[in-house]
Formats: structure tokens, C-alpha cells, sequence
């Protein structure tokens, strides 16, 4: 494995690959998450979902000895829908109610909240309600859904259109009129389910010792949380607690407002006794936020080089029955139409991200939300400009790529590309990945009968995004900054209260390491809390690759403050002016002379007689951080992948992975890592895997994991990382996001390889996952039309 | 995914067994490893009102072998096999169908019984057992029947046992001959996870029997008559064997009446080649280790 050189310094702050302060906890299996919480008198709530996709609700029948038991919407009183909007009038808005009131939309939706001693009595209560549905005709297909005659899934809309987000921008008609080639493709991204470890978890209880109701849940945001919750339930959001204990994988499908959060919490204010539910794996399959589900229709225009020169796409996304909070129906839409113009230089560009409703659950937030789909429609589209001009689709790319000297780049749909060196990035993936080689051995059959093909993926990732980025987005709420508080103990440990919500991301660590490059305190002597409403300032949550840049940027001002100051102290100890006093080792040095941490932390919290004059006591700070610009921090990377496809079963084998990433500052190189990594696991799984399929009536065909297949051991490869680092201008510490770029690339460069593979063959395949099914079948239907 | 309420007995003999099942009327589901049966129950797909354990019955989990077959109990769990503990009938076949159910947690656990009662289509032993022409032994409230595995299942989850009279008690395999060759093969989309089909190939020119069996597809398996005969007398793998079989597979699925997809006929055509291809090119020793 090619080790994360460029940054990897010795010591333990920015830049070091120390071992995780969190790793104690989980590889001894003691994490604490929520189902592990012990609270007394607890009961378990099962929820009833609709069997059915599309139905009116004529009747609910509960026997009267289980209805103090049984919830439903009618039962919890004044709870408002939720209503998660753009903010354009275009963008056609439809309330989601907490329960089903008189319809139900999708196969999974709550209709009642069953409570029993345990899950398994709640689920017996829940058996024993009738519900009597008037089934309608449902919407289970993206394109169907524009059909002037399609069912309607919201009655009070005129089609199944939430939103059309257009971009417009150069010369097309030039484009068309100078093209030697004219490239049409059609790409298909499946609705996949999101699958974190740990499923969906919501406990609810009132205290009345602080007067508040506190609802611990499974977020990735519980600030957020209990400002919309506050909002929904009509309490002050004083009398609110949110807590998010461990949390076991968030990727996205806990970075939304859940009807369920909003339910146990409303049930909560209702029955004396704290409630819980604990999302089983069905449910989290059936009924959870989904996501992907894009239809493109991509037609590039390119001179004889392969140069592009204008492209227009459609993509069409099936956001499901409900818009939900924050993020609302079209994001995934919207996104996937900005970023297809993706790394490349393209003059012109026409783009329509079209939002539709269905019949199936929610699309919400997964791991590089929207950005997949876009780099694999574009991705394919590059390949295919280069068997058009007769070219090495690595040439074309070359040739399409941003170069170095045109950063900072303003993208043709108006994003700016802070800094990095894209063509480099490519040029180092294919010598890592031995292209030369590879097309030699492509001349001679593999032993086994096997096609060989690389695949090469590029792509950008805008992380990070700040206040403007959200407005420009048009949502409602915006992310702008992150906000810390830095304790120091007595003893000279430090504390750092985060607002950010740490689900895998080692961030008790990391943002420990920005502590101790500005502080000089070992991070191990750092405890960060965070995931707390009560514990730490205000502030946004983990999601969209924003952690370490805005919150890691706010404990790096705040750490600053707090130098300032503990080098005031230090050099009139040490008799020398402040500016002579550096901050190492659990000390503040002059020369060679030190005074430790502790001494100076203990004289700041408990003995004001050893302070300068005219310094205040007190070691505790809070703080924000908001980037410099607010458009966000572009990381990048190059994966290139050499693989083997069994022309008799459809099976792909991946024979070798790599990413060259840059993600400007690496404050530790193997947590990095692991993302990248872990990213890559993800996008194998978008790639070859992982798909809900829906039958014709709206039901889900994949709800156990024996159906709904992700990626293990043997399908993920070991990936080799290599880094360029070019730090962003723009943010403290040139650090970029990059939790969900190993995503964003994987299904492109593998569904590229696949088709190198399947050159001779003349097969052509735009559709992931990229089943042996699929596979196959394209392959047969080749060999039959020739025949 | 929790069960409805059940009653649970652990059977202190067959008849033991087969007086609950009787009472139970309908409701009784026998447990064996309840690696099928457990999370059917857990998702409530299936009702149950009285769960009878058969797994502390140590008939069931008895070997006996005889100069020509070997009996197995039908609760000896695919870890046995995996593992050598009990002797393999089919000269290492049975060991490396055992080794490759599913994943270790689950061999462990599940047992050959179990599966073939169930008869899920994608089942390794349905398949492996009908390859290796075996029978099983049915114990009821009339006596005890015995009939060969391809008899026995009908269908996917549909077998010729009474579930309110019977248990499926043994599974009797005949010995194979020191020279004879096996394959096996079967395509997932992951390593242990349920295939989408699945086959076996026995020639055993010295016993003057050979046998293909293609499996999975959620349909009944198939007993390859026509690949059997091509098999039987096939000297070496070759390119003409190749085409040879894959004729042979054809007529096979035709006269069958099997149809599917065109993609789908490749699939189990390659998976019945891929397994004739192991039989006759893996080196075999005779006491069951192959050797690819």
C-alpha cells in the first residue's frame, strides 16, 4: 500500500497519523450506542407501516383494550406536518405527515406506533391492528412518472414534476454546429438503500428534574434536530435535548429529519414512561431514506481530438412520495445536474435536473449525494468520445481535463475550483495502475477466458459548502459555519465540546490533532465531546464532507485565542516576552526552558495570584469558523481500476484499485485513508451490488440482506492511495473535505472498465449495479443479434 | 423482526417428536440448525405454534457406514463435512459441497436434514445430493419410507414429506468408486451467499453410472440425462467435449420443458460446463481432497 507520504509528519498534530483516541472503545466492542442504553422503565415502540404503495386509508381498527397503546396520527395532537421546501415558487411543495393521515404513498410509510413491553409484544400489537387500504394505481418508474397519464402521486399537483432545475451557459449552437463527433449516451443509476451498520434509533423521554424532554436519536446532527423538532412539536427549543451517543455509520441516511424522531418524540410528550424504537434491518431496507435512483440522457459534442465542446443532459431522478427535511426532493436532482460538466473544461453546457415524485420512500443524502450519478454519466460519456475520434480514453480525458494554470476555475454552471492539479492526478493513477502494461496484456487472451479492462474515473468533490453555497442551493436552512468550545482542566488536559456529530470519521482524534498543532498538548490528553445539544455551542452537525474544514477550522481559531493567551502566561513565568514562547510538548518553551501546561493551566483555573497583572482568569473559549470563501473546498482524485469479466456467468472480478486524491491538507493520513477506502467499498457496491428494485405495484423486492447484496471482503479490493497535495487557499489550513469522494468515483471507473473489457465483444453497458444478470444478458443479446 | 409467540420442545425422541407434531395439528415446525427457519420466523413469514427441537437427538446425528453407502443423520451440521469429522461417500464431493454453504457461522449451525426438508432451490445439498444419488429416510406415524432425493423434492420448498406425519431422518448415499471424478460449481454474486444456480457432475465408470444435476434458479433441479450420457464416456476435457456438452445441456433444458431467459440458458449452461470441466481436469485423490 502506497502510505500517505507527502503529509505524513512526525509528532502528533496536523499532518501525523496517530492512532485514534476512539479506537480503545470499539475494537473492544464497548461503543455505546443507542440500543445499548440502559433507561429505566423503558418500553419499545414497533411501528405499523403500510403494506401497500399507494392507497387511501378508509379505516383503522384497534380492539379498545390495546388503544392506549396503539398511536396514531390523530393521537398526538397538534404535531405539524413536515414541509421541507425550496426556496423558488416553482418547487412544488406537499406536506409529509408524521403518520399516515388519510393516505398512505409508500410501501414502509408509519401509520401507527404499536408500545409493548418489548419489540416483540409491539409487534404483535402491531399484527393485530386492521387497517383497511383503497389501493390505487402506484408510480414505480422514474420515466413512467412524466407520463401524461401516470398516476399522480400527490392529487393536488397537476403531473409527478417536484422540480426542474435548469442550467444554461456558452455557446451550444456553436458546440453543435463545430462538433466532428456527436456522442449519445443513456445511463442508468439504481435506487439503492443507504445501510449503515447501526439502523435508525430514536429514544424519547421526559425529564422532569430539568423540565425538558430529551430524545436521544441516531443523527448526525442533533442541533439540527432539536430546532426543527422544537419547531414540528411546539415546545421552546430550551426545553429540548438531543443526544446522539455512538453512532454506527451515518452516510447520509441520519443526516435527515426522521418521521420517526419526530413521532417518539411526540409520543413521548403523551405516556409516562420513556419509548423507544430500534430500526430493524428490514425496516431500514423498506422504509428508511433511499438513494441514487437517476436517469440520464447525456449528448456531448466533441471536435476530431475529442475535445469536448458542449454538452446537453437530462437527468431525471426519482425523489420517491415525500420531500424531506432539510434537504428537500430536489437536491439529489439539482446536484447531479451541476456537477456533470465535472473536472473537464467545457465551453457550453445545457442541463436539466429533473426532480419526479413515486411511490417508494424518500431519496435523502448518501455519501456524495448526486455527484456518483453525474461522474458516472460523464465518465461513460469520455470513454465514449474516445472510441468515437478512435482514441485512449486516458488521451481524451488528458485533453479535457482543467489544467493546473487555469485554477482557481470557475465551472461553466458557475462553481469555483479552488486549487489542484487535475491532469497530474490521472497521469499518476495510470502509471500506479500500470495502463501501459495493462494494454499489452489486453493482446493476449487471459489463461481463464476472462476480458480484461481498466477503468479510469475523475472527479471533483465540493465540500464544505458555506453560507453561500447553501443560498445558492435555495434551501431553507444554511450550513454557513461550525462552532467549538475549548476547556482546559487543572491538570492541563483540554476539552473540546464540538457541534459536530462524530459517526467513524475519527474525529475525537483529528480535531485533537488541530488542537495540538496550535496548543502543543498531546492529543491523547484531548477528550472532544460532541453529539450533545447540552454539551456544545450551537452549531451544524457532520455531513457533506464539512467536518474537518469548518470544525476543525473553528477549534483551530479558537486553539489560537487560547495560545495567545496561555503564552502570555508562560512568558511571565518565564520572564520573557510572549512572542518568544512557543507551545510543544505539553509545555511552553523559551529556549530551553519550559514550564509545563499544567502549571499554567492550574494558575488560569485556580490560582489567580500567579497570573500577570491585568490577565483574567479562566481557560475556557468558544468560538466560529467560517471559510474564507463560502462556495466550498473542491478535493479531487483519480481512480483507475484493472478488473476481470467472465463473459460466461457476467461475474466482474476487480483485480486492482487506485486513487490518487488530493484533499489540499491531510491532518491524518490514516483516517484519510480509511474514508478513501471506505468510500471505494461503497461505490463497488453502487457499481456491482447494491439496488432496491420495486415491483409494478410499488414493492420492494430486496428487504433482507439476502436480496440486498453489499460489497464484503473478497468484492473490495486492496485499493492503493497515493496523494498530491495542494492545499485550498481559502480555508484555515489548506484542509478540503473528503468523506465521500471513495464513492464518488467507483462506479465510473468500474462500469469504464467493464466496458474496455467488453470492447472486442462489442458490448455496451450504461447501468449500474452492474449485475451478472445485466451483464450477461447484454453480452447474450450481442451474440444473438450477430448471429 | 421478532416472531409471534411460539411454544418450544425439545423432543426427547422421534416419537416424542412426531406425538407433538401431531398434536400441534398444522402448527408444528420441526427445528433443526434454524438456519432457514429462524429468521423466517423472525420475519413472521412463516406461522409457528409449537417449535419441536430435534437437535439433541443423537440418532440424527449419527454415521453409519456399510460396504456400499454411508447413512447420514440428518442433523450432522455442514461444518462436519467441512471439516473430514464424518466420512465422505462421494470421494471428497460431500466435504467440498459442505465447505462451501454459506459462511462458517452458518455451517456451523445448519444441517443436511434441515436443508433438504426445506428444499429451497438454491440449497447446495438438494443438488449435491441428487449428483450423488442419494435417498432419504422418512420416519412417521405409518413407518418409514425411503425414496431417492430427485423423487423426494418436487420443487422449490415443495418435497413428497408429510409436515404433520414425518421426519426426514437420514440421508443414505451410495459409495462411490476409487476412480471416480466429481465436479462442482455454482455462480453467486458474492461468496456465500444463495446462487443463482448451481451444478454437480459424478462419473463413476467403474460403478457404470454417471450423473449432472443443475440446481437454483428457483425452480426445481434437473436431473441432466443427456450431459450424463456425454460424460460417461468422455475421455479428457476438450474443445469437442465442450460443444458436445453444451449440446447435450440444450436438449437437456429442452426436453425439460425449462425455460428463461436467453442470458439465463448461458448461465446454467456455463455452470453445468464449469462443472464438468472441474470434474475431469481437478486432480481427485480418493479420500476426498480435491485438488483444483
Amino acid at each position: 500500500m502506497t502510505r500517505s507520504s507527502p503529509n505524513d509528519r512526525p509528532g502528533t498534530g496536523i499532518g501525523a497519523s496517530v492512532l485514534r483516541n476512539e479506537d480503545g472503545r470499539f475494537l473492544h466492542g464497548r461503543g455505546q450506542y443507542l440500543a445499548d442504553l440502559d433507561i429505566a422503565g423503558v418500553r419499545d415502540v414497533a411501528f405499523l407501516r403500510s403494506p401497500v404503495a399507494s392507497a387511501r386509508i378508509s379505516a383503522i381498527e384497534i380492539d379498545p383494550a390495546d388503544r392506549d397503546r396503539v398511536f396514531t396520527l390523530g393521537d398526538l395532537g397538534a404535531v405539524k406536518p413536515v414541509r421541507a421546501v425550496l426556496r423558488d415558487e416553482a418547487f412544488r411543495p406537499s406536506d409529509y405527515p408524521v403518520l399516515a393521515g388519510d393516505h398512505v404513498r409508500f410501501v414502509g410509510e408509519p401509520i401507527a406506533m404499536c408500545i409493548g413491553a418489548n419489540r416483540a409484544f409491539a409487534e404483535d400489537l402491531a399484527q393485530a391492528v386492521f387497517v383497511d387500504f383503497d389501493e390505487t394505481p402506484a408510480v414505480t418508474d422514474l420515466l413512467a412518472a412524466l407520463d401524461d397519464d401516470a398516476p399522480r402521486v400527490h392529487s393536488h399537483w397537476p403531473d409527478n414534476v417536484a422540480y426542474v432545475h435548469r442550467l444554461d451557459n456558452g455557446d451550444l449552437d456553436a458546440a453543435r454546429r463545430d462538433a466532428a463527433v456527436v456522442v449519445e449516451q443513456r445511463c442508468r443509476m439504481n435506487r439503492q438503500s443507504v445501510v449503515s451498520l447501526e439502523g435508525r434509533a430514536v429514544l424519547a423521554y421526559w425529564d422532569h428534574r430539568q423540565n425538558e424532554l430529551v430524545v436521544y436519536s441516531s443523527t448526525q446532527f442533533p442541533h439540527v434536530i432539536r430546532t426543527i423538532l422544537a419547531d414540528l412539536l411546539g415546545l421552546e427549543e430550551r426545553k429540548l435535548r438531543v443526544v446522539a451517543v455512538d453512532v454506527g455509520g451515518g452516510f447520509g441516511v441520519k443526516n435527515n429529519l426522521q418521521q420517526e424522531e419526530v413521532a417518539i418524540a411526540a409520543l413521548a410528550l403523551r405516556v409516562p414512561y420513556p419509548v423507544r424504537w430500534i430500526e430493524d434491518r428490514r425496516e431500514h431496507l423498506i422504509a428508511s431514506p433511499q438513494a441514487r435512483e437517476h436517469d440520464y440522457d447525456i449528448r456531448a459534442y466533441a471536435d476530431a481530438q475529442g475535445r469536448i465542446l458542449g454538452i446537453e443532459s437530462r437527468v431525471v431522478v426519482d425523489a420517491g412520495a415525500y420531500s424531506i427535511w432539510p434537504w428537500s426532493s430536489a437536491m439529489e436532482g439539482n446536484m447531479a445536474n451541476g456537477m456533470v460538466p465535472g473536472p473537464y473544461n467545457v465551453p457550453a453546457y445545457s442541463g436539466r435536473g429533473i426532480t419526479v415524485a413515486s411511490n417508494k420512500p424518500p431519496l435523502g443524502p448518501y455519501r456524495g449525494v448526486g455527484r456518483p450519478g453525474a461522474c458516472f454519466a460523464i465518465e461513460r460519456t469520455i470513454d465514449e468520445i474516445a472510441r468515437a475520434v478512435g482514441r485512449d480514453p486516458y488521451d481524451v480525458r488528458m485533453e479535457n481535463l482543467i489544467r493546473p494554470e487555469q485554477m482557481p476555475f470557475q465551472s461553466i454552471v458557475g462553481r469555483f475550483y479552488d486549487s489542484g492539479d487535475y491532469p497530474e492526478s490521472l497521469r499518476r493513477a495510470a502509471e500506479l495502475i500500470g495502463r501501459e502494461q495493462i494494454r499489452l496484456e489486453q493482446q493476449t487472451p487471459m489463461a481463464d477466458g476472462r476480458l480484461l479492462g481498466l477503468g479510469f474515473a475523475v472527479y471533483v468533490e465540493q465540500t464544505a459548502h458555506g453560507t453561500q453555497e447553501w443560498l445558492s442551493r435555495k434551501l431553507t436552512e444554511v450550513y454557513g459555519y461550525e462552532a467549538a468550545t475549548l476547556k482546559f482542566m487543572p491538570d492541563g488536559g483540554l476539552v473540546i465540546e464540538a457541534a459536530v456529530q462524530n459517526h467513524g470519521q475519527g474525529l475525537e482524534t483529528s480535531l485533537a490533532q488541530v488542537a495540538a498543532s496550535e496548543l502543543g498538548v498531546d492529543p491523547r490528553k484531548v477528550t472532544v465531546r460532541h453529539g450533545d445539544t447540552a454539551v456544545s455551542p450551537y452549531g451544524m452537525g457532520t455531513f457533506a464532507s464539512r467536518s474537518m474544514v469548518m470544525s476543525g477550522g473553528a477549534v483551530g481559531v479558537v486553539a489560537r485565542q487560547m495560545a495567545d493567551k496561555i503564552r502570555r502566561i508562560g512568558a511571565f513565568m518565564l520572564e520573557v516576552d510572549a512572542t518568544l514562547v512557543e507551545l510543544r510538548d505539553d509545555a511552553a518553551w523559551a529556549g530551553e526552558r519550559s514550564v509545563p501546561l499544567a502549571r499554567i493551566t492550574r494558575a488560569a483555573l485556580q490560582h489567580p495570584e500567579e497570573l500577570p497583572p491585568g490577565e483574567e482568569p479562566g481557560l475556557e473559549i468558544s468560538g466560529t469558523y467560517q471559510p474564507e470563501i463560502s462556495t466550498g473546498a473542491f478535493s479531487y482524485a483519480t481512480h483507475a481500476v484493472k478488473l476481470a469479466v467472465d463473459t460466461g456467468t457476467g461475474q466482474v472480478e476487480l483485480l486492482d484499485y487506485v486513487v490518487v486524491h488530493d484533499c489540499g491538507t491531510i491532518v491524518n493520513p490514516m483516517i484519510v485513508e480509511g474514508q478513501i477506502v471506505g468510500g471505494v467499498a461503497q461505490g463497488i457496491g453502487t457499481a456491482l451490488l447494491e439496488e432496491v428494485p420495486f415491483d409494478g405495484n410499488g414493492q420492494p423486492l430486496a428487504s433482507t440482506f439476502m436480496d440486498y447484496i453489499v460489497p464484503g471482503p473478497v468484492e473490495v479490493p486492496d485499493v492503493r492511495v497515493d496523494h498530491l497535495v495542494h492545499p485550498s487557499p481559502y480555508t484555515r489550513y489548506g484542509i478540503k473535505g473528503m468523506g465521500e469522494g471513495g464513492a464518488i468515483g467507483a462506479p465510473a471507473a468500474v462500469l469504464n472498465g467493464i466496458n474496455d473489457a467488453l470492447r472486442p465483444l462489442g458490448v455496451s453497458v450504461n447501468e449500474t449495479p452492474m449485475t451478472p444478470a445485466r451483464l450477461l444478458a447484454a453480452i447474450v443479446a450481442q451474440r444473438e443479434a450477430a448471429r | 423482526m421478532k416472531p409471534m409467540p411460539f411454544q418450544y420442545h425439545r423432543a426427547a425422541s422421534l416419537d416424542d417428536a412426531l406425538t407433538v407434531l401431531g398434536q400441534a395439528a398444522g402448527g408444528g415446525r420441526l427445528l433443526s440448525g434454524g438456519q432457514s427457519l429462524v429468521p423466517m420466523l423472525n420475519l413472521r413469514l412463516l406461522p409457528a405454534d409449537v417449535l419441536i427441537d430435534l437437535k439433541r437427538l443423537t440418532a440424527l446425528h449419527a454415521v453409519d457406514t456399510t460396504g456400499d453407502s454411508i447413512r447420514y443423520g440428518a442433523c450432522i451440521t455442514h461444518a462436519r463435512f467441512e471439516d473430514g469429522d464424518v466420512p465422505d461417500a462421494c470421494g471428497g464431493l460431500l466435504r467440498h459441497v459442505g465447505g462451501g454453504i454459506a459462511y462458517r457461522a452458518v455451517r456451523n449451525r445448519g444441517t443436511l436434514g434441515g436443508a433438504l426438508a426445506l428444499a429451497d432451490a438454491s440449497t447446495d445439498w438438494v443438488t449435491a445430493m441428487m449428483t450423488a444419488g442419494a435417498s432419504v429416510e422418512l420416519y412417521g406415524v405409518r413407518g418409514t419410507r425411503r425414496m431417492s432425493v430427485s423423487e423426494f423434492v418436487q420443487g422449490p420448498y415443495q418435497t413428497r414429506i408429510d409436515p404433520d406425519t414425518e421426519i426426514l431422518v437420514a440421508v443414505t448415499v451410495p459409495q462411490v468408486s476409487r476412480t471416480s471424478r466429481w465436479g462442482y460449481y455454482k455462480i453467486m454474486q458474492k461468496p456465500g451467499e444463495y446462487a443463482s444456480s448451481l451444478a454437480g457432475v459424478l462419473i463413476d465408470r467403474e460403478h457404470g453410472h454417471s450423473r449432472a444435476t443443475l440446481g437454483g434458479a428457483n425452480r426445481a433441479p434437473l436431473a441432466l440425462e443427456r450431459t450424463a450420457t456425454t460424460l460417461a464416456t468422455a475421455p479428457a476435457w476438450s474443445a469437442a467435449l465442450e460443444t458436445a456438452l453444451s449440446e447435450a445441456v440444450r436438449a437437456d433444458l429442452s426436453s425439460a420443458g425449462r425455460g428463461g431467459e436467453p442470458w439465463e440458458q448461458a448461465s446454467w449452461t456455463t455452470c453445468v460446463l464449469r462443472a464438468a470441466r472441474h470434474a475431469l481436469t481437478s486432480t481427485q485423490s480418493p479420500n476426498g481432497h480435491p485438488c483444483p
